[in-house]
C-alpha cells in the first residue's frame, strides 16, 4: 500500500473537517431568519451526519495501515474508493453549505445562456443509473421531443436536476418509480420529477424550500444529506426567473415541477 | 461459524464492519432494511444481532422490542450499533433487554470482534474465537 496516499488521504480528512466545522459555524451566524432552535437542531444534525462518513473514512484507512499484508488488492481498492466517495459527500456538503451563505449574503449568481434542458436531463439520469438497479427502480424519462432551449445556466440547471432525482431516490422503497418530464408550458419549460415515495405531510410542504429541512428518513445508501438542496434549488429556479413547486402524485409519492424561461 | 446479523442501511459502514468480524472468523449476514429484519433473523437464526437504530422501514428500537417478545428469538443477544448516544436511547434499548450499546463514531472497528465475542462468552484473551 502506497503510504504517501494513506497520507495524503489523512491530509484530506482534517482539511474537510476543519472547513466544515468553520462553515456550520458560518452559516449559523448568518441565518438571520432562522430561530435558534431551528439553527440547534440543524447544527446537531449536521453533526449527527458528518460522524458516520467520518468513522467510514477513519475506519478504512486503519484497515488498510493494520491488514496491510493481508488485505487483496481488491480488498484495498474497495476500501480506497469507500474513502473516496465518502469524501466526494463531504465536499457536496460543504459546497451546499458554502452556497447558502453566498444566497444569504445575496452574491449568489447565475449566468443564463440558451441550455437544452432535454440533453441536461437524459445526461443527468443516466448519471444515476447504478443507483436505480442497485434499488431496482423503475425509471421513466418522458421529454418533449420539440422542446425549445431554456435561457438557463446549464451548471446551476444541472443541480436543481440533480438534486430533485437525488431526493425521489431517497425518500423512494426499492422497486418504486421514478418519472422526469419535460415540456412547454406557454413561454417556460416546464421539468418534473415524480416518485412514487412516501409523500410529503401538507404541514411540511410550506417549509420544505426553507433551509435546514428534511421531510423524514432517507435512505443512506445513496448518500448524506444536507437538508439544504431545496432552498438552493429554489434560489437558481428564481433567479432564472421561474417558479418551484411541490404536488402530490396520486395515489401515491410526490412531484416536483420547476419551471425556467424560454430563450428567445 | 458464528454467525452475525447486522441491521445497517449504510453500505459503507457496514462493508467495514463485516471485513474486520470476517477477519476474525465470523459468519456476517447483512440487512438493510428495518422492516426486513425480523423476517431474516427468523430464517438466519443468528448468534447475535448488530442493530442500527436510525432505520428505513423500521427502527431498531421497535425491531428489539418484537425480538424480545418472540419466543424462538429473546435469547439472541443484541448489540446497538448507531450514532445516537442520548441517555433516552441507551436507557431504552437496555430496558427492552439490548446486551451492549455502541456508539459509531467511537468505537474502535478493530476491537468490534472482540466485543462481539465477548458478549457471546469468549474470554477477553481467547483471541475471538467463538464455536457457534
Amino acid at each position: 500500500m502506497n503510504l504517501t496516499t494513506i497520507l495524503l488521504l489523512g491530509i484530506l480528512l482534517l482539511l474537510i473537517l476543519f472547513f466544515l466545522l468553520a462553515l456550520i459555524s458560518l452559516a449559523s451566524k448568518n441565518s438571520k431568519k432562522c430561530s435558534q432552535q431551528e439553527q440547534d437542531d440543524y447544527i446537531a444534525m449536521v453533526v449527527h451526519d458528518i460522524r458516520s462518513p467520518l468513522t467510514v473514512i477513519r475506519g478504512s484507512v486503519d484497515i488498510i495501515l493494520r491488514e496491510n499484508k493481508s488485505l487483496t488488492k481488491d480488498d484495498v481498492n474497495k476500501l480506497l474508493t469507500q474513502v473516496k466517495d465518502t469524501a466526494d459527500e463531504l465536499l457536496e456538503m460543504v459546497s451546499a453549505i458554502l452556497d447558502v451563505s453566498k444566497i444569504e449574503a445575496g452574491k449568489f449568481e447565475v449566468s443564463p445562456v440558451a441550455t437544452d434542458i432535454n440533453l441536461l436531463v437524459k445526461m443527468i439520469s443516466d448519471r444515476f443509473l447504478p443507483i436505480y438497479n442497485q434499488s431496482n427502480m423503475k425509471v421513466n424519462v418522458n421529454l418533449e421531443t420539440s422542446l425549445p432551449k431554456a435561457f438557463a445556466d446549464p451548471e446551476k440547471v444541472e443541480r436543481v436536476i440533480t438534486n430533485l432525482i437525488s431526493n425521489a431516490l431517497k425518500f423512494t422503497p426499492e422497486g418504486g418509480e421514478v418519472t422526469i418530464s419535460s415540456r412547454q408550458v406557454a413561454s417556460f419549460v416546464r421539468i418534473s420529477v415524480a416518485d412514487t415515495g412516501i409523500g410529503i405531510d401538507d404541514n411540511m410542504k410550506p417549509k420544505l424550500f426553507n433551509k435546514f429541512v428534511q421531510a423524514g428518513k432517507t435512505k443512506k445508501s445513496v448518500g448524506i444529506s444536507t437538508g439544504l438542496g431545496l432552498k438552493i434549488s429554489k434560489e437558481i429556479v428564481e433567479l432564472h426567473g421561474g417558479k418551484i413547486w411541490i404536488e402530490d402524485n396520486k395515489p401515491k409519492g410526490s412531484i416536483f415541477i420547476f419551471t425556467l424561461p424560454i430563450a428567445k | 461459524m458464528t454467525k452475525i446479523l447486522f441491521v445497517e442501511d449504510d453500505q459503507a459502514f457496514f462493508n467495514l464492519c463485516s471485513m474486520e468480524l470476517k477477519m476474525k472468523g465470523f459468519d456476517v449476514v447483512h440487512v438493510a432494511d428495518g422492516s426486513l429484519a425480523i423476517e431474516k433473523i427468523q430464517l438466519e437464526k443468528p448468534d447475535a444481532v448488530l442493530l442500527d437504530i436510525v432505520l428505513p422501514g423500521m427502527n431498531g428500537l421497535d425491531i428489539l422490542q418484537e425480538m424480545k417478545q418472540d419466543d424462538d428469538l429473546k435469547k439472541i443477544k443484541v448489540a446497538m450499533l448507531t450514532n445516537f448516544g442520548m441517555d433516552e436511547n441507551v436507557n431504552r434499548a437496555m430496558d427492552l433487554g439490548a446486551d451492549e450499546y455502541f456508539m459509531k463514531y467511537n468505537i474502535v472497528l478493530s476491537e468490534l470482534p472482540g466485543k462481539i465475542a465477548m458478549l457471546l462468552g469468549a474470554k477477553p484473551d481467547s483471541n475471538v474465537k467463538v464455536t457457534g
